[in-house]
């Protein structure tokens, strides 16, 4: 049961960043930043009330993949209080940031408004040209 | 070492003060020489420290030029972009403003100076920027031309192994020497720079074309001498992780390799002249460590020929802390041009929306320009542009992705809805800003400040303002965004350069609004001019102080005009061409 508050941390995070849990999740994942995200967030934080919250709404959701959208909206998003927690941690995900100050160099170069944005992040190549002629060849809208 | 007397026979042949682009290729061209050459850097010994600040940056909440270097210098300070450049009137400054407007660029202090956070843009001055006077009826002349500098242009471009095309550059009367090619080709246009350019087709400005050509950039497009072409990391502004853009510590590395040597944290405080008028030593103080306050060492260093290559700010601020009683006005001052003429590229931005995606944030920090505005017969009446389209997005204009990432969060969006809305501001953002020029100015000046650093040297003091013939050249740029705006269909997000009043760096025409607002180039130029007279400047054509026949002042300060050009290449191009009567007076 030790791994279940991470995997649904990483299932909330697909629902409100957009991005698959498979793109997010950690096993592949050199700098662990899901492991990371979840270290800080329960370092200041009792995640237990939201991730209460995301269960019910998967409850609610039964499977239906457009249906946890709404019920995630419904039971966190406009939530007075879970709201907040889940506006941090979608800039946890995208900016890499917690209370305004970047997790760590990974999280800053990670952050998912770069490729959401189709780029990279400014001060990065990952050592490979990047081409900018071209359009990007990972150009598409998600 | 300590203060003793000076040793009768000098220790170097050149001293040179500053370990910047002038300083180090000076050093470099000495010691090739075989010259006995010393080098005195005001900061530390930087030259390994790329990934260290590569580390710093990326974690800084607040990206500006100076994030990714040290902090802790309290010995040699230099201006920080949201402090000094902003505040007028405030002692917790570096520097010390009186306005009545902010200068608003700032510098490093460090081996390998101010080329650490520098665009590493290349073009060359045009030939009427030498000639405003006679051509257009305002500023000065030059006592040199564009003929003149031709030559070291090119010297200096093959230095720097600048990437660039001579056919596109065919503007503005600027002509090259039959048969040149720079030693790199071009950088290549962004895939944003080409789609601009394809909704910009057949338009004209001012009753010229308006062309996106790429601009000569001191950047590797190949593989060249152990470092790898340029990648896109599009942070040349503050850091080039890879050193694709070049730093002077290239050259100094050179300079130090053939036997220059380097003093690093030694800040030189004073010129002393003997009673022949002759520069007879260089007054400076070491620190032991840039975070304990004070000097550990004071002393004087000799050499047959002295070179100031601090900047156009800390190069004056030198000369006039030497004054004595026989020179109250300060060293190489007879003028009392030291300091004076101060100029910049006051810099308003624009920013906005294209219709269709442009995928920025991938290539360099700038790969085009617009350079087709930089001259025409409008020069009599107002300022005339260079204009600068971005590669990084909304990333420095509106602080993004910070700021679109919490606008959307303030809307309630979030999952595939927020990605969406993300990437459709993301990929279609552009800025495109304006190098606006600036005349010479006797009121815009570098004096010395009531108030001492840690080391007791009296911190540099700043009077700046623009004048109407620059203010005129907002009001064309304003006019040109809203053309090139239209044109290509942009939605523009930024007001235009119409601020708030009040803010810093702002201001309004015959108390009308709109509000303008400019931020600073990096571009300091002018405090030490030059001409062939004594009474009006500084130095000779050949960088010599009119005083003083053993000293040189090397670097943009001796502009006499700044033109609409990222004033690099000329200031290196100038000090090329001061080589051969230093060497020779170094003989």
């Amino acid at each position: 049961m030790n791994a279940a508050p991470l995997d649904q941390f990483i299932a909330l995070s697909a629902v409100l960043t957009g991005f698959a849990a498979s793109d997010i999740g950690d096993p592949l994942d050199p700098d662990k930043l899901a492991s990371l995200y979840f270290g800080v967030l329960t370092k200041d934080i009792d995640a237990g009330p939201i991730l209460a919250a995301f269960a019910e709404a998967q409850g609610d959701s039964a499977g239906n993949a457009a249906a946890l959208v709404d019920a995630v909206a419904a039971r966190i998003c406009k939530d007075a209080t879970l709201g907040p927690l889940a506006r941090s941690i979608m800039k946890l995900w995208y900016l890499g940031k917690w209370q305004d100050a970047f997790v760590s160099e990974a999280a800053y170069l990670r952050a998912l408004a770069w490729p959401a944005m189709d780029a990279k992040a400014i001060g990065d190549s990952g050592f490979v040209n990047q081409n900018w002629k071209d359009a990007p060849a990972a150009a598409k809208t998600p | 070492m300590s203060a003793a007397a000076a040793p009768s026979q000098p220790s170097y042949d050149v001293a040179i003060v500053g370990s910047g682009i002038v300083g180090s290729i000076l050093a470099f061209k000495l010691a090739q020489a075989g010259k006995r050459v010393l080098i005195i850097e005001a900061g530390v010994d930087a030259r390994n420290g790329t990934r260290a600040f590569l580390s710093k940056y990326r974690l800084a909440a607040i990206k500006d030029p100076e994030s990714p270097y040290p902090d802790d210098n309290v010995n040699a300070r230099r201006p920080m972009t949201h402090v000094d450049t902003v505040k007028l009137r405030q002692t917790d400054t570096y520097w010390y403003q009186t306005g009545p407007q902010p200068f608003s660029s700032c510098y490093e202090r460090m081996a390998g100076g101010t080329t650490w956070h520098w665009l590493g843009l290349y073009p060359r001055m045009l030939p009427a920027d030498f000639t405003l006077r006679s051509s257009y009826g305002v500023g000065l002349d030059w006592p040199i031309g564009y003929a003149d500098l031709e030559p070291f242009y090119r010297e200096s471009e093959q230095l720097l192994a600048v990437a660039g095309d001579v056919a596109i550059q065919d503007y503005g009367g600027l002509w090259f020497a039959p048969g040149y090619q720079y030693p790199m080709a071009a950088v290549p246009p962004s895939y944003s720079d080409q789609r601009m350019q394809a909704r910009l087709a057949g338009l004209q400005i001012f009753g010229q074309p308006v062309k996106l050509t790429s601009t000569p950039a001191a950047r590797t497009t190949q593989f060249f001498e152990g470092r790898r072409a340029c990648q896109g990391n599009t942070s040349c502004i503050p850091i080039c992780p890879i050193q694709a853009k070049y730093d002077a510590t290239i050259h100094l590395e050179k300079a130090t390799q053939l036997g220059a040597a380097l003093w690093t944290q030694t800040v030189v405080d004073r010129v002393l002249i003997d009673d022949a008028g002759r520069v007879s030593g260089l007054s400076y103080l070491k620190y032991a460590r840039p975070d304990v306050p004070g000097a550990s060492d004071r002393g004087i260093v000799t050499a047959k020929v002295y070179i100031l290559a601090a900047h156009a700010i800390e190069t004056p601020k030198i000369l006039l802390n030497s004054r004595t009683p026989a020179l109250p006005g300060g060293v190489a001052n007879r003028s009392d041009q030291v300091g004076r003429n101060l100029m910049d590229h006051p810099f308003p931005i624009a920013w906005g929306l294209m219709p269709e995606p442009l995928y920025q944030m991938r290539g360099p920090r700038m790969t085009s320009g617009i350079e087709t505005l930089r001259d025409g017969p409008f020069r009599k009446e107002r300022a005339a542009f260079r204009v600068d389209i971005g590669n990084e997005g909304w990333t420095w204009a509106n602080d993004d992705p910070d700021t679109s990432v919490n606008d959307l969060l303030k809307q309630g969006l979030f999952g595939a809805q927020f990605r969406q809305r993300l990437h459709d501001i993301g990929t279609r953002s552009l800025r495109i800003g304006y190098l606006i020029e600036q005349l010479p100015v006797a009121t815009n000046r570098v004096t010395l400040s009531p108030y001492a650093d840690r080391l007791g040297i009296p911190q540099p003091q700043i009077a700046y303002d623009l004048d109407d013939y620059c203010k005129q050249g907002f009001v064309a740029a304003a006019e040109a965004t809203k053309r090139l705006f239209t044109r290509m269909g942009v939605e523009d997000r930024s007001g235009l350069f119409y601020a708030k009043g009040g803010d810093p760096g702002t201001f309004r025409i015959d108390d009308k609004d709109p509000w303008y607002q400019f931020f600073g180039a990096g571009h300091i130029v002018g405090t030490c001019r030059m001409g062939t007279d004594p009474q009006t400047s500084v130095v000779d054509p050949y960088c010599r102080s009119h005083d003083h026949e053993n000293l040189f002042l090397c670097g943009t300060g001796t502009m006499v005009t700044v033109g609409t050009t990222n004033p690099t290449n000329t200031g290196v191009a100038i000090a090329l061409r001061a080589f051969d009567s230093i060497l020779k007076s170094a003989s």
